[in-house]
């Protein structure tokens, strides 16, 4: 079964990101699990895990989660600023959104953004996490 | 001879007497018909007058000076302009230059000040101008009460609207709010029921069940909510071709449809203007709902039927099913009323509320005939006085 290196879940909710969390566990996709409750938060983590000797603390991720309505900076803010962060960082980092959104605004704005690879609705089951996993890596 | 000529003279002025006798009696008589005209110009409720071309009243009756407060050589004095509320003189000007141009009017409006300073409203219910002799015959009525009632009116109106849309908006955040909570208790219990669901003990199945089942309801009645809460935001109004939508609702439908063996017949229908989000939902639940009503095996059979009028569409969708009794014909349409149990027919109860809803959105009306154990048949009208949203 394949594996990745690190998935970092990006939510405001605690309780979703654990969940999400154990989910992922459960899966056994990947070696690392970060959780971090907003945007701002996620970003100094992105820019930490580009620090040399950080990959302990900050592996940086191969795959992001990120959740949409989140107060502070939300989803698509973040990816505002995200989308300014140097390549390097960037390379090799896909993002998902994941959202109980069944706005179809959200799902097309979401798609029409380069670096959104898909949306998918929340709670993550064990079944979508293979298949992503089976499907991009 | 004298004689003669006496008689004569007697019998001339016996004439001539006979002849004012009579010309007095045409007068008398013409008095007579006048005192009633008098009668009738000055009794009553209404405002009656002989006016100028040049703006001073020049016969009015008793009531102006009943309702305006002033007596008549102050009303015959000065140029009526001058009792006129401010804001209504152009208008006034206005009109008098339409009877001066020889055009009758009917129920033009102003405000009139009385001799204690407040305004009245008076509604000239006709003015009837005479070119040639440069008068006006005009009728009035206060209506200053019904002006009040009718600002009342219109300010509860107002009241309402805002009070409905902000329940409507309580609804909104409620239900959305409501759903995250929610969801993390669903997900955690699953959670729960995934590890620590013991095979041997049957009353922990048992309350899992119950919890799942309960939390799942909730969530499908805050979700339907949310609908609901929503259809007041369907303010766009284009074009909706009813034959293709109804096709598209029957291939979204086609298992349902295809499950229950039902056909479903349509006339031909109409494009009209409308929401169409709004009239896709309305088909679906009026056809589901037709569909899911069905008598033990009978296959259902639904015709959809519209009859068009100068005024409205009204769309008829009738069915073979089990029908509903005449007590329960008006609650049926309000969120989450249901007359059968979960088990019998599932759902929350909020697709004839959600219809009812988008139906009044088009200033229509929903109505069911129905005799239990024939099947009903669901009317709604649609208004053509829907105009197509400018984007």
């Amino acid at each position: 079964m394949k594996k990745i290196n690190c998935i970092l879940l990006i939510d405001d909710n605690p309780a979703d990101n654990e969940f999400h969390a154990i989910k992922i566990r459960k899966a056994g996709v990947c070696n690392h699990i970060q959780t971090v409750n907003g945007g701002q938060k996620a970003l100094d983590y992105l820019i930490q895990s580009g620090e040399p000797g950080q990959a302990e603390a900050f592996p940086k991720p191969d795959l992001i989660y990120l959740d949409i309505n989140m107060p502070g900076m939300n989803g698509f803010e973040f990816l505002e600023v995200y989308k300014k962060l140097n390549e390097q960082l960037k390379s090799e980092i896909l993002i998902i959104m994941l959202t109980t959104s069944l706005n179809p605004d959200d799902r097309e704005r979401a798609l029409a953004t380069e670096e959104v690879n898909e949306l998918q609705n929340k709670p993550l089951t064990v079944e979508m996490l293979l298949e992503t996993i089976e499907k991009y890596f | 001879m004298l004689q003669m000529e006496e008689l004569t003279e007697y019998e001339k002025i016996k004439t001539e007497n006979k002849a004012l006798l009579a010309q007095i009696a045409v007068q008398q008589k013409e008095a007579e018909e006048l005192k009633k005209y008098k009668f009738f110009f000055d009794t009553g409720y209404n405002l009656a007058t002989i006016a100028s071309f040049e703006g001073y009243f020049e016969v009015i009756n008793a009531q102006f000076e009943q309702v305006l407060g002033y007596s008549q050589k102050e009303l015959l004095s000065n140029k009526f302009f001058s009792f006129v509320h401010p804001d209504d003189l152009a208008d006034t000007i206005k009109e008098i230059e339409t009877l001066k141009s020889g055009v009758t009017t009917f129920t033009f409006t102003n405000r009139y000040r009385k001799k204690n300073g407040d305004y009245l409203w008076l509604e000239w219910i006709s003015s009837i101008p005479d070119v040639a002799t440069g008068k006006i015959y005009a009728i009035a009525r206060d209506i200053t009460a019904r002006k009040k009632h009718e600002a009342e009116l219109s300010h509860k109106s107002e009241e309402l609207a805002v009070a409905n849309k902000e329940l409507e908006q309580f609804a909104y955040v409620a239900s959305h709010d409501l759903q995250e909570p929610l969801r993390t208790i669903s997900n955690y219990i699953n959670l729960l029921q995934e590890e620590y669901n013991n095979p041997l003990n049957e009353n922990l199945a048992h309350y899992f069940k119950f919890i799942i089942q309960a939390t799942a309801k909730m969530q499908n009645l805050i979700k339907d909510l949310l609908d609901f809460s929503r259809i007041g935001n369907m303010v766009a109004f284009a074009p909706v071709n009813c034959n293709n939508l109804l096709q598209e609702v029957m291939a979204e439908l086609e298992l349902v449809i295809k499950e229950a063996n039902a056909s479903i017949h349509v006339a031909d229908l109409p494009v009209l203007i409308g929401n169409e989000i709004g009239f896709k939902q309305l088909f679906q639940n009026l056809i589901s709902n037709a569909i899911k009503f069905r008598k033990k095996n009978v296959a259902p059979e639904v015709y959809i039927s519209v009859e068009e009028s100068n005024i409205e569409f009204c769309f008829a969708f009738k069915d073979n099913g089990i029908g509903i009794d005449e007590q329960f014909k008006d609650r049926i349409f309000i969120i989450f009323q249901r007359l059968h149990t979960a088990d019998e027919y599932p759902g929350t109860g909020i697709g004839l509320a959600n219809c009812n809803k988008i139906v009044a959105l088009h200033h229509g009306k929903i109505w069911v005939a129905s005799k239990p154990g024939y099947g009903s048949t669901f009317f709604f009208t649609i208004s053509k006085k829907i105009e197509p949203t400018i984007v």
